[in-house]
Order: structure tokens, then sequence, then C-alpha cells
């Protein structure tokens, strides 16, 4: 087939000696890579594999579509600096790469595929890793580096993010993964060693797992001089990178010098930013304001309106559209029509593609054209990247999670955006062609309310997780851990004691063996207890549906239009003892009916979270088995939820609440905190003792996701937690002060009335009865 | 229950209610008790609702003002056994009041390479290096790249309502009133002070007050020559004449909100919008982003225009001030605004004259 073309001199090997080149017929067609050494491969070698007519690592030729696709990439700037690139990489361990943040996509498909052609991986048994903070992105990635790579995806280009493994022992050399997953990994090989290159990208969003990375990656570079290592990021961290990663001792003064730095020169036009002159006293309607201004009396190109979370999103989107009409009919001629796409994470997947639909066309020939509106949370800051923006309106504000290990809260509040934030913001406006920046605060606000950096999620994170995985890779001193951003010390004490009450850690922080099981979960440290100790009660196969459940994201839909019928189908499916048996409820139900591809959608549940359950509780029934936990349920009624409910003390008896007074108050056991239920919870009363999955700080602190309990459970199965010598002093301890009385009185009656041999009252010998079976 | 709705027979609630109840309100005694326990019971549920609010509030701010460390310590005091998560955090190396990591002595001095000319930094090559002083780089270094790590958890910061950025409850940079406003609350809990202290404070405190009286007569006399008709700096708790009534209406209006549910959501009226999309038609996209303007309709959160939320936020802080803490702001007020000094007696021409012939800020510079 290829041979018309193989039977002429390959001009592009025309840069190798001679000998070298050998007979165009034979050696090219065998092998491309021939003369290629490893990490000392040069740009031109690489162009002339690049341009030849079979795939080096397929041996197969390439397809029609190949040609196409490889022009457009010899347009790019990363192309042309293909040189520079083999220099510093072959010169350097460590090399720190910024470019302009929307030049960030592209450069995380380029990179990896230069890194193979020099590392030459599969000819060593070893791969590269390129990390993604999140799976889509490892997903989408993949697949497309793969279409220009030629090769099918999971084959010689692959993906691994949690749940789902997408590549092929062997053969794949180039993975794309999540940060978590490669963190993971290291779990069982602390050094890494099947990767001769590990490429970090989106540093600069300094996702938990990815700093803990730089970390570890830190200390294996040094033990481990092949190993290659390059930190994409935004420009703003590139220095602190730079710094951070000065491992080699090779510095003037002894000390060690910075990583060196790769720019990859960004193509973004300018932006104009504009602030306000006067602080606005309500942010949404400024921004809507805002943005009717700008439709009317702006130039064509689309706005991006930042706000915080859904309800505001799905308001301002309402409200704008109410507008623009009014303005359309008032004044046809002159105004444009309009369309505004919301895009926040928990929209379908569906709906999120809707924001690459092109702006509206003009209502008639030669009419005003059209605008199209994206009003978006912050996602649309980094991962996300619409073309055809022009205008940016900018209030301020975001939402962000914070732990707080203190009261032990996470707290999801909205507050003000740092300044790094904002220049990524306005960065969104220049992609395609110059545009404007509209900032709802004035100047000197931005100068001096506004943060210079978001913290990093290390600061603002629960760690106990992290902290079981990294005494899992034997990283004993976390006090002295060389972070790039060290945690609140408070953080790590809370994260020891629940490790410690959990039994995972012992007194003196080394892990035990059921620690080490623990972590072999991908899931929270309480869960994985669970399930360890669930075949105990008889449920584990209910457990591990809960946990499934519990891991992926809210199952319930509630469309702002019918509310009253959505919460009309959860009651049908509600148990009223607790959430967590609501969810193993919802589950079983699906999978009765896993045929009726409409049931998930007339009961107002979403089928792609119930999918994704039923993928995860597949994946963590895998882990199980592999630690031979037993996958057992009872078949007696009287005790299936009881006993469900006890495992789950087993878990989270530190998430306790107890309620104080009339009023429904409940109180967080040990720290005090007056909480209420959230609003969707399913309980029918409200119990004196209940354990709950989260407690989060919102418009008001509320626990989540609760299950009522009995105080004799938790002085049972966990009275380490619950020692009343070293309670704190208040209602709860008097409470729990009772149930022991009750119980020490009630075994000590017990024993008067066996001794007796009299046991006259019917009760107490069902109870026995009961307590023997 | 029933006893906080017994009203002092003498208020003046009676006449009014007698008056509704000559008109056309129901009139036999059945409905009225009725109406009465409606009311009662309405007030009683508010009552609840808030305290539910404040229980929530108060128990966060007393777990949040303690480290765990703290807590840790006070509690090995009661029980006698260490904190067992303490203990490991202890024998890692740990020291409370110190932030975890490494510490950055061997990454401070590296100096950060600049760009060459095809994007490449070059390794080890410090910039300009020889030229800049020791010290002038250790500077720089220290500002921009110096690793610090945190001590202690970030802050829970609750933002009000939909406030723009600049009118949040979050804390705005120091300045010298909310920094004597600090200055006065570690004051006050230094309440273990002996006789003699005490006799000193309260001899400065009221000598303090003779001094503020004066001083805002001055300050008063000078705002009144410059056409000034309101200074927060002015307001006297202990003569009501101070207070122009719109000002203490502002004030309550502000308290009222401040109580008021934080869920509220400022609801928007559409047909205000469209009012001021139209006038917005008619002006400079910059005029724009300047906010209303003059507001066609009457706002229903911001009734007070005269009064910025920030003058009745600056006049509360100041109120709360002690005599002593008044007076330093307001002597610091004359001296910038009227170049004036309290201790000289004398109006100086401008800066540069105070600057030559005052001798200090503050009383001891005057000896």
């Amino acid at each position: 087939m290829a041979n018309g073309v193989t039977e002429k001199e390959n001009p592009y090997l025309a840069h190798l000696a001679p000998k070298k080149r050998g007979s165009p017929s034979t050696s090219t067609v065998k092998e491309p890579l021939y003369g290629f050494l490893p990490r000392r491969v040069t740009a031109d070698q690489v162009r002339g594999a690049l341009e030849g007519d079979v795939n080096p690592f397929t041996k197969q030729p390439h397809s029609a579509s190949y040609k196409k696709i490889l022009e457009a990439r010899k347009k790019l700037p990363v192309y042309a600096q293909m040189a520079e690139f083999y220099k510093v990489f072959t010169e350097n361990q460590v090399v720190v790469m910024v470019g302009e943040t929307g030049n960030c996509s592209r450069r995380k498909f380029r990179i990896p595929q230069f890194v193979a052609y020099s590392d030459l991986p599969h000819t060593k048994g070893k791969m590269i890793a390129c990390t993604q903070p999140r799976r889509v992105a490892a997903m989408s990635v993949a697949k497309r580096v793969a279409d220009e790579m030629d090769v099918q995806l999971g084959k010689q280009v692959g993906y691994s993010i949690r749940f789902e493994d997408m590549t092929e022992h062997g053969t794949t050399f180039l993975k794309y993964m999540t940060d978590g997953m490669l963190l993971r990994e290291a779990m069982n090989d602390p050094d890494l060693t099947r990767y001769s290159t590990i490429i970090l990208d989106e540093a600069h969003e300094r996702t938990l797992a990815t700093d803990i990375l730089m970390g570890l990656l830190k200390g294996v570079a040094k033990k481990r001089p092949d190993l290659k290592l390059i930190v994409m990021s935004a420009t703003l961290d590139a220095v602190k990178f730079q710094k951070y990663f000065g491992i080699s001792g090779r510095g003037e003064d002894g000390k060690p010098a910075p990583a060196p730095l790769f720019l990859v020169p960004g193509r973004t036009h300018s932006v104009e930013v504009f602030y306000t002159q006067e602080p606005e006293p309500d942010y949404v309607e400024a921004a809507i304001r805002t943005v009717l201004m700008i439709h009317r009396a702006e130039d064509p190109g689309d706005v991006l309106l930042f706000l915080t979370g859904e309800e505001e999103i799905e308001d301002a989107c309402r409200k704008i559209r109410l507008e623009a009409d009014d303005l359309t009919n008032q004044d046809p001629d002159s105004v444009g029509p309009l369309v505004c796409i919301p895009l926040y994470s928990t929209l379908p997947p569906a709906q999120q593609q809707r924001i690459f639909d092109p702006a509206p066309s003009p209502r008639k020939e030669g009419g005003p054209p059209g605008r199209k509106v994206v009003i978006a949370t912050n996602i649309a800051e980094t991962s996300l990247t619409i073309d055809g923006i022009v205008y940016v309106v900018d209030p301020g504000f975001s939402k962000q999670k914070v732990y707080n290990p203190r009261i032990r809260v996470e707290s999801l509040l909205v507050s003000p955006i740092s300044k790094a934030s904002a220049q990524q913001r306005a960065g969104r406006a220049g992609r395609t062609r110059p545009g404007k920046c509209f900032r709802l605060y004035t100047e000197k606000d931005f100068m001096n309310e506004l943060e210079e950096q978001t913290h990093p999620e290390i600061l603002r994170s629960n760690l106990a997780n992290t902290v079981l995985e990294l005494v899992k890779l034997g990283i004993k001193d976390l006090v002295k851990f060389d972070y790039v951003d060290a945690p609140a010390p408070e953080t790590l004490m809370r994260a020891l004691e629940l490790l410690n009450y959990l039994a995972a850690l012992d007194d003196d922080g080394n892990l035990t063996p059921l620690g080490g099981i623990m972590a072999e979960f991908p899931l929270d440290p309480q869960m994985a207890k669970m399930l360890i100790v669930s075949p105990e009660f008889k449920c584990s196969n209910e457990i591990l549906t809960i946990v499934a459940m519990l891991s992926v994201p809210n199952v319930w839909l509630r469309p702002n239009n019918q509310r009253k019928e959505a919460d009309a189908a959860k009651q049908l499916l509600t148990v009223p003892d607790g959430d967590h048996l609501t969810l193993l409820n919802v589950y079983n139900n699906y999978m009765q009916n896993i045929h009726d591809k409409n049931w998930a959608w007339t009961n107002y549940l979403s089928a792609r979270a119930l999918t994704q359950a039923d993928n995860v509780r597949a994946q963590l029934q895998r882990t199980m088995e592999r630690f031979e936990i037993d996958l057992i349920s009872t078949q007696d009624q009287r005790t299936f939820y009881t006993n469900i409910r006890q495992a789950l003390v087993c878990g989270f008896f530190m998430q306790v609440a107890h309620k104080e007074g009339e009023k429904g108050n409940y109180l967080t056991v040990k720290d005090n905190q007056v909480v209420g239920l959230h609003p969707s919870c399913g309980l029918e009363t409200q119990p004196e003792w209940v354990i709950f999955n989260e407690f989060v700080l919102t418009t008001r602190p509320y626990i989540r996701t609760v299950t009522d309990v009995r105080p004799e459970w938790l002085l049972e199965y966990a009275g380490n937690y619950f020692d009343l010598a070293s309670f704190p002093d208040g209602e709860t301890k008097r409470a729990l002060q009772r149930v022991l009385n009750k119980k020490l009185g009630k075994a000590a009656g017990r024993v008067d009335n066996e001794k007796n041999g009299s046991g006259s009252d019917e009760r107490v010998k069902k109870k026995q009865k009961k307590n023997k079976s | 229950m029933a006893d906080d709705d017994e009203d002092d027979y003498l208020s003046d609630k009676f006449l009014l209610q007698n008056a509704s109840a000559s008109g056309s309100k129901p009139s036999t005694y059945a409905e009225r008790r009725r109406q009465a326990q409606k009311e009662a019971a309405i007030r009683n549920e508010q009552n609840r609702k808030k305290s539910r609010r404040q229980l929530e509030e108060e128990s966060r701010e007393e777990g949040l003002r303690k480290s765990l460390f703290e807590k840790a310590q006070e509690e090995a005091a009661v029980i006698g056994t260490q904190n067992k998560a303490m203990n490991m955090m202890l024998k890692m190396g740990f020291k409370p009041g110190q932030s975890l990591g490494r510490s950055d002595d061997d990454h401070d001095d590296t100096s950060i390479p600049g760009p060459s000319q095809n994007g490449i930094y070059p390794e080890g090559k410090a910039l300009g290096n020889q030229d800049y002083s020791k010290e002038t780089r250790e500077d720089r270094t220290a500002r921009e790249y110096r690793i610090k790590h945190r001590t202690e958890p970030l802050p829970l910061d609750v933002w009000t309502g939909k406030k723009g950025v600049g009118l949040g409850k979050r804390a705005p940079s120091p300045s010298a009133l909310t920094h004597a406003a600090k200055v006065a609350k570690v004051s006050e809990e230094n309440v273990k002070e002996t006789f003699r202290e005490r006799a000193r404070r309260e001899f400065e405190e009221k000598r303090a007050e003779g001094r503020l009286f004066n001083a805002m007569k001055t300050l008063r006399t000078l705002d009144e020559k410059s056409g000034i008709t309101f200074n927060i700096h002015t307001l006297d708790p202990n003569d009501p004449q101070t207070f122009p009534p719109d000002f203490i209406e502002a004030l309550e209006q502000d308290a009222i909100d401040s109580s008021a549910d934080l869920d509220e959501t400022v609801t928007v009226d559409p047909e205000r919008l469209r009012r001021q999309m139209r006038l917005d038609a008619l002006q400079p996209i910059q005029s724009h982003l300047e906010d209303e303007g003059e507001p066609v309709v009457k706002k229903p959160k911001l009734p007070n225009r005269k009064y910025s939320e920030k003058t009745i936020e600056d006049a509360k802080t100041y109120l709360q001030l002690g005599s002593q803490q008044k007076l330093v702001v307001v002597l610091a007020h004359l001296r910038n605004k009227y170049t004036y000094c309290f201790w000289c007696g004398t109006q100086y021409d401008d800066r540069q004259d105070m600057a030559a012939n005052c001798p200090g800020e503050d009383e001891e510079a005057h000896d």
C-alpha cells in the first residue's frame, strides 16, 4: 500500500548520517524511531518521525485524518518551540512550564507527546504519567491525544481515574490520570518505578492531591535521578514551584538552584478592565444590569458572567431572559436576540454542552446580531474554555469550601475571590479577540480587599484521608513533611485523632494492619472502616451499597418548577429511620427496575448518578474480595435495618449529634455546635441521638444525611470515644451517664432475676431470649 | 409567657388599643383575647427563632475561639492523661505555636533567574546579582517568596446577603479607628488589675473625658466654620443634642437590618430594574457602573442615602470606644483635617507648618 511513497528517499531523514538513513524501503518502514537515543532525541528527529508514513508506535501506516491534524498542529507555538523544549528537558531533571492560562489546554496535548518521543518509554517497559485535577479532563484529553497520535484509546494512550481504568498493561505508555489516582498508585509503589516521566498539569490549581504529589515527587526525584518531572502551571505560581523544586545542589552558593522555567508564549489578546466607582449594594442585581447594558450598547461578542451557585445562576438567568425579551420587544431594530445559558457542576453533561452552542442568529436578515450569555460558577474560570467570549462580568465572589478543624465543619460560603482569580476571570475575555472585563467593585477594593492568591486546597480540606495515604506511603514524619504550603497543625491533629479512634493508627502513629486495609479503599476512612466491619453485622452487602451511594453526586433531582412532585416522589422512597437507609432503598429499587429506562426519570432520580453508584459498587466489591471481606445479608427482617444502623455507628461514631431541649436543636457531640437537620433530611421524628455523614455550614449550620441511632450502641461500639471519664461536661454527658446507669442497673437486675429463678416478668424473659439468640 | 405580655399600665399602648377598639375592630372580650394570644404566639415564635440563630452563632464563636492544642492541654490538666493525637504530633517534633512543614532556611536565599530570549530561564544565574546590595535582595525575597506556613486554620468568614465587595463583613484593612477598637477590647480583657492601677485608670479616664469634651467643642467650632454639619466624631452619648434625629433613625435602621435574617435576600423589583436600565441607556458606559446615582424608586434596604453604611459603621465603632480612645481618634481627626493641635491649642496654616512648629502628636511631646 505505502510502497508508492516509500520507494523514494525520505527527505526528512536527511539530517541523519547517510549510513544511518539506510535503504528507505526497508529500515524506515520497519523502524521510524531508528537512531533515536532515549533522552538525547532532537527536534529534527521527532519532526521526521511525525512526518513519516508509519506510526512509530503501532508500526501501522497512518490514517487519513492524521495528516490533517498534523498540519494544524504545526501552526501552534508549542510546535515551533520543540527544539528548545528538548534542550531544556534533556538537560534538567525538573522543568517548570508556564503559559498563559488559555494555552493550558493545547499544552497538555503536545508536551506529553514530545516527552514520549524523547523517553521512548515503550522500549523500556516504562510509562509517562500526566496528571489532571479533574476526571473529565483526564478522559477527554486522553481521547484527543490518542487521535492525534493515531492510536486507539486504551492501548498506547490511556487514562485511569477513580473507579475506571482505561489502560492496557504492557501496552500503554502514555497515561492520563487524575492526580488522586497517581497518589493511590504511589501507596503501593512509593518510588513510582513504572514511570519514566511524570507531568503534573494544572499545578496552579493546587488541588490537595497535586500538592501532596509535589511533596512526594520532590523526594522521589532525589532518590531516582532517571525520573523526570514537568510541572505545568499558569504564570502566577511559577516562581514558587521553581524554588520548591530546586533540588539539585548546583547553585553558586552551595544552595540548590531553582528549577528552570520553560515559557510557552500565550496567544491571548489584551483585555480592558473596568471598575465601578462605588461598591455595589447588591452584586447580583448589578451583574444583571451590566449584562443587559453590554447587550444593548456593546459590539457583538459573547458574555461570561461569574456567579456563585446554582440557585443564584438560575435566578439570574430567568431575570436576564425576561429583561432581554422586554428590550427586544420595545426596540426590535437595535437590540438582537439573547440566549442565556447556565453552567455549574451539578448540571447534567448534555446541558453543560450547551455552552458551546453558537450565539443566536439575528431575527431577520441584516438585523442586530444575537448574543450568548453564559452564567457560570468558577468552573468556567479554569477548567472549561468557551471560545467567543469577549465580555466578562466579574462580581468578585465565589463559593469556597473551607474545612475548620476546631469545630469539624465543612463550610461552603460565598466569599470574595483572590486577585489571581480575578485576573484569571478577566483573561477569559481575551481568548479570541481583544475583550473587556467589568469588575463590579472599585479599583481600591480590588487592591485592598482581595487576597493575593486563592488558598490551596490543602489549607481548606479535611486531611483524614490524605494522612492515611501518607502513612501508608511510609511517610512517618507528617510534621516536617516538605509541604508546598503546610496545612494548619490543628487539621493534622484532627486527622490523627480520627485515624487513631478508628484504630487505623496506633498510639505512636504507626499504621495498624486494619489501617493498611482501610487505605486500600479509595474512600474516607470512616466509610472504609464501616465496610470492613460490616460482615460482623451481617450486612456487608447493604453497607457496600450505602457507601457507593454516598460516593456519587446527589441522586435526587429537584427541578425548579416541579419541586412538589419531586418531594412527593422522594417521600415514597424514604425510610423513616434514616437517610442512609433511604439511599439503600433507592438503590435496591433502582436495581429492581433496571430494565425500565424511565424509572429513574419518573421518580425524580439522576440516572447518571445511579449508574455511577452501580459502577462504584462493583469496583469496591472487587477491593473487598481482594481482602476477603465477605459479602453477606441477613434474611431476618426484624434486625435488617438495626444491623445496618449499628454498622454505621462503627464508622461514624465521631459524627454524632444529640438533641437538646424541645426545640429540635441538635448539639454535635464534644464540639457542642448547635446544628439543625438539613431540609433534605427524611427523618420522621426527631430522634434523641443521630449520626450524620456531613456537618456543613451554608446559610446555616446543618447536618446532612442523618440516621437515628441508639446511645447504647455508641457506648458499646465506640467506648473509647464515648469514655465518660474524659467526656466534656454538659447535657450530652449527663444523657450518656443515664444510659450507662440504666444499662448497669438492668444488668444487675437481670442477674438477680436469674438467681431467683423466678422470671415473673414476661418482658424480662423475652429480652433474655433475644439476648441469647 | 404571660408575664412577658403584661404591659406597663401607664404606657400609651392602652390608649391606642382603646382607640382602635372603638373603631371597627372586634370588641368582645373573647375575640380580643384570641387576638392577643395569637400575637403572643407569633412574638414567641420570633423570639425563639432568633435565639436559635444566636445559639448557633454563639456556639460557633465559642468553638472557634480556642485552638485544639489549648483545649487538649486544658483537658489533660483535668483528667490527667494527654490527648493521643497531640502526643503523636509532639513525637513527630511538633511544638505548639509552630507551623508544619520544613523550615524554609535552605529555601530562602535562592534567587530566581530571569528569562533569556528563547524562553528558557538559565539555571543558577541570579538576576543582576552583584549590583544589588544583599539587603535589598533579601527584602525582595522575603516579601515575595518567603514560604510562610500557617499556624492557625483559615477563619470562617460569613458574607452577609448579596453585598458587593467592599461592603461586606470581612475585616477591612485596619484603620486608626478599628485599631483603637481592638485596643479597647484588649484592655477590657485585662480585668486582673490592682487597686492602684484601677484608680489610676479611672483618673485617666476622667481626665480624658474632660479633654474630650473640650476637643469636641473645638472640633464643632471648626466644623461649623468650614460648613460641615455632621461629623461622627462630635457625637456625644451624654448629649442627645449632638445627634441629628435622622441619624438616630439610620442607626436604628441599621440595627434592625443587621439583626434580620441572614437568608433574607433582597428582592429585585423588576420595575425598578427596568427603569434603571432606561436610565442607563442615556449615559455613557463608565457611569453605568457608578451605581445608582439618584435612585428613582426608594430602595427597601438602603433608605438612608445621606449616611452611607460606612459612616454608620464607623459611628457605631466610635461610640463603643472609651473616652481615652475617643480622644485619640478625635485628636487625630483634628490634626489631619484642620491641622489643629489640641496640645498646642493652635491651628496651623498647613501640614508643613505643623510639622515644623508642633513638637509632636501626643501630650508627652508637649511637656
